[in-house]
């Protein structure tokens, strides 16, 4: 696309720039500073500060560089016209006439817009000598913001940026004239996860955070560039530190992640950093208690206890499980740890992302798709960029979100339509669409496969009707749905692990490929819950994959590693989690080493399993519940406090960098795996576990993993390096798929179905203590139809039963879930309602009790 | 001289009612441009006959109608009823006492735009004008007037009557438009101007009530006739309201370019109770201020006035006698447009507020000679820097009450009270 350019002289200097560019946007980019409140580059421009009033020849009156497109010839005085001088000197003495000044005590002092244009440009003495407007001040607009009415210009950022970006008009101007006032509707709360950010675009000391208030001048902190590992998108932020703390998290911009934006979690929910119920010090067991115990004795108790265990059990006796939440490094030592020094392949990691998922090529290209059909994921609660990047393809593109998930999540509430599926019909849901598809083109994909009749014929039972009495869901939506894919023409599919779990999780699998290629083997994208859910795939902490994903029974891989490791390998298959579980009920394993995991809290079975191992370590932050059953438990540094990479769930890698140091004795979790390893080596392998810095880690994954060969390590903390995606071929076939559709019990009549909130009572966000007020009470959302046939209403409370456990909480009454449906959140009880009623396989079914 | 032909209605029992209306000559005008006019011709007519926008403005409404895009539909016709200009009451004798009169206007300037739809934008507060309205559109259905295939020519319209809430600030026409959409009545950038971009971003032709008035009548008399009136700028018939210290204050309907003299004394009856005149505001709250004895001079037409230092405007007079404190009638027009600027730019919504605070101050005795300058220089600090005409109207009684009665600002300042005991 070549773009057409203009000339035009800005203050007597000749500037080119492209056609379409408003002079503001044309002086910038030369250097010409054009001081403004209302534009910011990410917001319509509204013209409403007249801070930015330049000179235009030919033009009536002095103009808005902000609204006013560049023109060829056009001759603009911004510096050299007296008369646009005296407006803009005008116009900050204006808004300073009412202006608290109350600068030593305001939070923004320091990158405030209105303080640098008054330094620059203001009335040394100001010519008001009336009494100041008085309107509220410390009013707080919700949990996260503070509002100074008597600080605001009225530039309504904040409400643009709710209203173009986040889609929530909670923000407004209420009043009129010098009485204007920002402020929420009467009753009505601010609650937009998105509100961190007109913190961010408030150019002044009008909303402040409430989480960040008076912890520190903002001159006073370092800012360290740093990555957010709450979720898997994996927003670019900086960190604020002051006297070794961790003050205020905020974004930096990257165009391919998250723009300038970040949500309120990533933004708010730090406290968990310097929580006084941090892990400070080694713990050894001793007399069945946890105590105190130096690094050397625990290091050496690891080294010897693991010998042993080799030497009596051998090392198939041994596992490890890395996690979605530590680093590259830490996860890839780990595995090598298990492959090197054990001489097992017993590793493996919960919430892995599932075998055969494609990652999404881009976040921005999102923006420019027509249509998405989001299967069984809710960005808003587990990735919520990926929230606003679709929000903006509607908002600015009028894209289309096709849910389908048996709970209309909030980006159902664009017209969707609305797949309300049962759980466990998924794959008679896709064939539907795909038998539309068939009927109504008629002439199959763009692609071509080599078994559309048979795939055709495999779809006779699954026309709209018979799937509407399979899936629950209405024959129109289906209908509707179809019709909207088959004339998409940039179509894309986002699944979350809901969609690939448990028993159906490889057949749902096979029928969402098979809806992407008849549709002309368009892009999926999975959506990993996770911060490092990618890097720990890609780093091998997975029994049958090497790091790079590389193949486990391929000679020439494991013998290059071997050499790269100075170890023989072991060619023989490790355990998976569920394999480690049942190894060590029947004896077979003795000792597993856990690295920011809690498999306890998540699966009841490993809870009673896990407690009667012979030897369990536990490296973590918090005395989570499997650490309270090891034998020792070690200290670990958090995200902030060491250096170290992650992956996104487009397959970017970024760099975390230290802010902070560790609370105690904490040490970064490769740290101590090397610190295990070094005890239990000799020799050249010794030499082969020496590692000065995490970067020095990366420097051998580079070597271990091809595909990495040519990554930048500098880049990592400047918009990250994208991962080369391995060009997949198009499948050639189609998978014949059967719908095994869950059938009802008429003991245990609703399908429980679990998910995110934002906050919840997970780990991290339980302990960040300014949050604790936005984590909801437990509650469980059925439908109005069985809410009236059992006779329940909003706010009773009920248990939710199951065969194995029961759980008590607010009923909630909506007509967001599908009937026969019961959405409980994953995290917001005192235990984890998947340990309560999931066995990971099968779908959990549960009735209401009053 | 005065004219009785726009006003020929007013007084007449039962004019309101569709029935005396039509006996009375009514909607033949637009029979006229239905049954033997194309649009273009109607457009063509209004054009010649120089017709200018009553709302203020003065911009020739024929030159407006042009400026809609050919081939863009659904396009839109505003009829501007929020009169809310201090001295202003003209439209509000229109709709009260010949609402047919407008209905009949927006009828056929909406053929002449080829559009299927008009609003009537009505200020809030005026009901016996609403209700005028709301009757004879209703009336105008009725008879087949308005709908579909108006008088078997088969041209459609819809009229739809708003109330406003009660914001001057929605008489500006893009703030009218984002107040007629249902949302808080803020102006708009320009561009893109409403004849390009209105109404739901359809073109859109906004147009005061009296300028709609005035379209029968050129449709029925031609454009030469209209311009038997008038200056070869300000052609044909202007309404006239006249407030303050006259003994007949009231609307008048005048040829363009009569007198001020003539008005005042030959219509009005001269001052009241044979009191001198100090000073003349001519076109509404919103022009510059004049000594009495120069308006006195001056003829009221759009350049005569424009010349002598002020503005026709909506053709509301404004007469203060010798009696009046100026300080303090300057300081209750800066209370009201403190209270109506509608905030969304620095200039307006903080030089508005200060302005205010000043004049009150200074009538409160504590005002400082240095404060004059300084309301001079925050009028040129607004002026041609807001975001729409409000700011440039806020200055005009500030800026010229202090240029042109400075002695009677500085005799407050100086002696601590008003100089005519007020």
């Amino acid at each position: 696309m070549t773009e057409q350019m203009v000339s035009l002289t800005i203050d007597g200097q000749e500037v080119k720039c492209p056609a379409g560019a408003t002079v503001y946007e044309a002086a910038t980019a030369v250097g010409i500073h054009i001081p403004t409140f209302c534009n910011h580059e990410k917001l319509e421009p509204v013209g409403a500060c007249r801070m930015c009033l330049v000179e235009i020849e030919g033009a009536r009156g002095l103009q808005t560089s902000c609204t006013t497109p560049v023109r060829e010839g056009m001759v603009v005085k911004v510096h050299t016209s007296p008369a646009a001088v005296k407006a803009r000197k005008a116009n900050i003495e204006f808004l300073l006439t009412n202006h608290p000044l109350d600068c030593p005590v305001c939070d923004k002092g320091g990158e405030c817009l209105l303080q640098d244009q008054a330094m620059l440009d203001g009335p040394g003495q100001s010519r008001y000598i009336e009494e100041k407007r008085h309107k509220e001040k410390h009013y707080p607009l919700s949990d996260l913001i503070m509002l100074d009415q008597e600080r605001c210009v009225l530039c309504w950022r904040c409400i643009r940026f709710l209203d173009e970006w986040a889609d929530d008009h909670q923000l407004d101007l209420f009043g009129r004239g010098a009485d204007t006032r920002i402020d929420t509707y009467p009753g009505q709360a601010l609650d937009s996860k998105w509100q961190g950010n007109t913190i961010d675009l408030c150019p002044v000391g009008a909303l402040t955070s409430r989480i960040f208030r008076f912890e520190a001048r903002v001159w006073e902190l370092t800012n360290v560039p740093s990555v957010c590992t709450l979720c898997s998108v994996g927003c670019n932020t900086v960190l604020g530190v002051k006297n070794n703390s961790l003050r205020r998290i905020t974004p930096r911009e990257n165009g391919e992640v998250n723009d300038v934006w970040l949500c309120d979690k990533g933004r708010f929910a730090h406290g968990f950093v310097e929580h006084p119920d941090r892990l400070t010090q080694p713990l050894i067991r001793r007399e069945g208690e946890l105590q105190a115990a130096s690094w050397e004795e625990a290091l050496d108790l690891i080294a010897s206890r693991l010998g042993e265990t080799i030497e009596a059990h051998g090392p198939q006796a041994v596992a490890g499980l890395g996690s979605t939440r530590a680093s590259n490094e830490a996860n890839y030592l780990l595995q090598r740890f298990m492959r090197a020094v054990v001489g097992t392949n017993n590793v493996a990691h919960l919430e892995r992302v599932p075998e055969g998922a494609a990652l999404l090529a881009s976040l921005p290209d999102l923006e420019h798709r027509d249509v998405v059909l989001l299967l069984s994921c809710d960005p808003s609660t587990e990735t919520p960029l990926v929230e606003l990047w679709l929000k903006k393809a509607v908002l600015r593109h009028g894209a289309r979100l096709l849910i389908a998930n048996p709970r209309r999540i909030e980006l159902g509430r664009y017209d969707g339509p609305w797949l309300g599926y049962r759980p466990g019909s998924e794959v008679a849901l896709l064939n539907s669409l795909a038998h539309l598809l068939l009927a109504a083109g008629g002439e199959g994909p763009g692609v071509r496969v080599a078994n559309l009749d048979d795939f055709r014929a495999s779809l006779a039972d699954y026309g709209p009707r018979q799937a509407a009495r399979l899936t629950g869901v209405d024959e129109g939506q289906l209908r509707a749905a179809a019709d909207l894919l088959a004339g998409a023409k940039r179509p894309a599919i986002l699944y979350g692990p809901a969609w690939t779990a448990g028993r159906r999780g490889k057949a749902n699998l096979s029928a969402l490929s098979n809806l992407a290629l008849l549709l002309g083997n368009v892009e999926t994208g999975f959506l990993p819950g996770d911060g490092n859910a990618v890097g720990a795939l890609e780093m091998g902490v997975v029994p049958n994959l090497y790091p790079g994903r590389q193949p486990f029974d391929d000679n020439r891989v494991r013998g290059r590693l071997a050499s790269l490791w100075g170890a023989r390998l072991s060619p023989v298959p490790g355990l998976d989690f569920e394999g480690m579980v049942a190894a060590a009920q029947k004896g077979d394993l003795q000792a597993l080493w856990v690295m920011g995991a809690d498999p306890v809290w998540e699966d009841r079975r490993a809870a009673a399993v896990l407690g009667d191992l012979p030897f369990l370590v536990v490296q973590d932050l918090f005395m989570t519940a499997t650490a309270r059953q090891a034998d020792v438990v070690l200290p670990a540094a958090s995200f902030a406090e060491k250096a170290g990479s992650v992956i996104n769930l487009t397959g970017r890698i970024q760099a975390l960098r230290p802010a902070i140091r560790p609370p105690g004795r904490a040490r970064p979790d490769w740290q101590i795996v090397v610190d295990v390893a070094r005890r239990m080596v000799q020799g050249k392998q010794r030499k082969a576990w020496l590692f000065d810095s995490a970067d020095d880690v990366l420097r051998e994954i580079k070597r271990a993993i091809p595909a990495l060969r040519d990554m930048d390590q500098a880049a990592l903390a400047e918009g990250g390096w994208q991962h080369p995606a391995p060009a997949a071929a198009a499948p050639r076939a189609l998978t014949l798929v059967e719908a095994d559709v869950a059938a009802v019990s008429s003991e245990y009549p609703f399908f429980l179905v679990t998910g995110r909130v934002l906050y919840d009572r997970g780990t991290l966000l339980s302990h960040s203590a300014k949050i604790q007020g936005l984590i909801p009470e437990p509650f469980a959302v059925v439908h109005p139809s069985d809410a009236d046939r059992l006779g329940l209403n909003e706010g009773d409370e009920v248990a939710v039963v199951a065969a194995r456990g029961r759980f008590t909480c607010r009923l909630r009454v909506r007509p967001d879930v599908a009937p026969g449906v019961v959405f409980v959140p994953r995290n917001l009880g005192a235990e984890p309602v998947s340990a309560l009623f999931g066995d990971g396989r099968s779908l959990p079914r549960v009735r209401l009790e009053r | 001289m005065q004219t009785n032909i726009l006003l020929h209605n007013v007084g007449v029992p039962n004019a309101h009612q569709i029935e005396t209306y039509i006996e009375r000559g009514g909607y033949q005008a637009l029979v006229k441009a239905l049954k033997t006019m194309q649009s273009a011709d109607v457009v063509q007519t209004v054009l010649d006959s120089g017709l200018r926008g009553r709302g203020g403005a003065g911009f020739p409404a024929g030159r407006k109608w042009m400026f809609l895009p050919k081939d863009t539909f659904p396009r839109y016709l505003v009829c501007n009823a929020d009169e809310g200009e201090p001295g202003t009451f003209k439209d509000r004798v229109l709709m009260e006492h010949d609402p047919h009169g407008v209905v009949e206007g927006i009828i056929i300037a909406s053929y002449a735009c080829q559009v299927a739809h008009a609003f009537v934008y009505i200020r809030g507060e005026y009901d016996l004008s609403y209700r005028r309205l709301r009757q004879a559109v209703d009336e105008a259905y009725q008879r087949g007037l308005l709908g579909r295939n108006i008088l078997d020519s088969g041209y459609d319209l819809e009229i739809s009557i708003l109330r406003g809430a009660g914001a001057y600030v929605c008489g500006e026409e893009t703030a009218l438009l984002s107040s007629l959409e249902g949302r808080r009545g803020h102006p708009k950038l320009k561009p893109p101007f409403p004849a390009a971009e209105g109404l739901y971003r359809k073109p859109t032709i906004i147009n005061n009530v009296e300028t709609l008035f005035n379209v029968p009548f050129i449709v029925t008399h031609g454009a030469d006739w209209y311009r038997q009136w008038g200056t070869e700028r300000s052609p044909g018939l202007k309404l006239f309201c006249v407030s303050g210290h006259v003994e007949r204050p009231g609307t008048y309907e005048l040829p363009l370019a009569t007198p001020m003299r003539e008005l005042i004394y030959d219509i009005c009856g001269g001052p009241k109770d044979g009191i001198p005149l100090k000073a003349i505001i001519p076109g509404g709250s919103s022009v510059p201020m004049m000594h009495a004895e120069k308006a006195l001079e001056t003829n009221l037409d759009y350049e005569a006035l424009f010349d002598a230092g002020s503005m026709l405007g909506s053709g509301a007079v404004i007469v203060i006698n010798e009696q009046t404190c100026i300080v303090r009638t300057v300081m209750r027009l800066a209370a009201f447009y403190r209270h109506e600027s509608c905030g969304k730019c620095i200039p307006c919504r903080e030089g508005t507020d200060w302005m205010y605070k000043i004049l009150r101050r200074i009538e409160g005795g504590q005002g400082r000679m240095e404060d004059l300058d300084l309301l001079l220089d925050i009028s040129d600090n607004i002026s041609g820097k807001s975001f729409c005409p409000l700011g440039d109207a806020a200055v005009g009684p500030v800026q010229s009450s202090v240029q042109r009665f400075r002695e009677e600002y500085e005799f407050h300042i100086r002696e601590k009270r008003c100089m005519v005991g007020q």
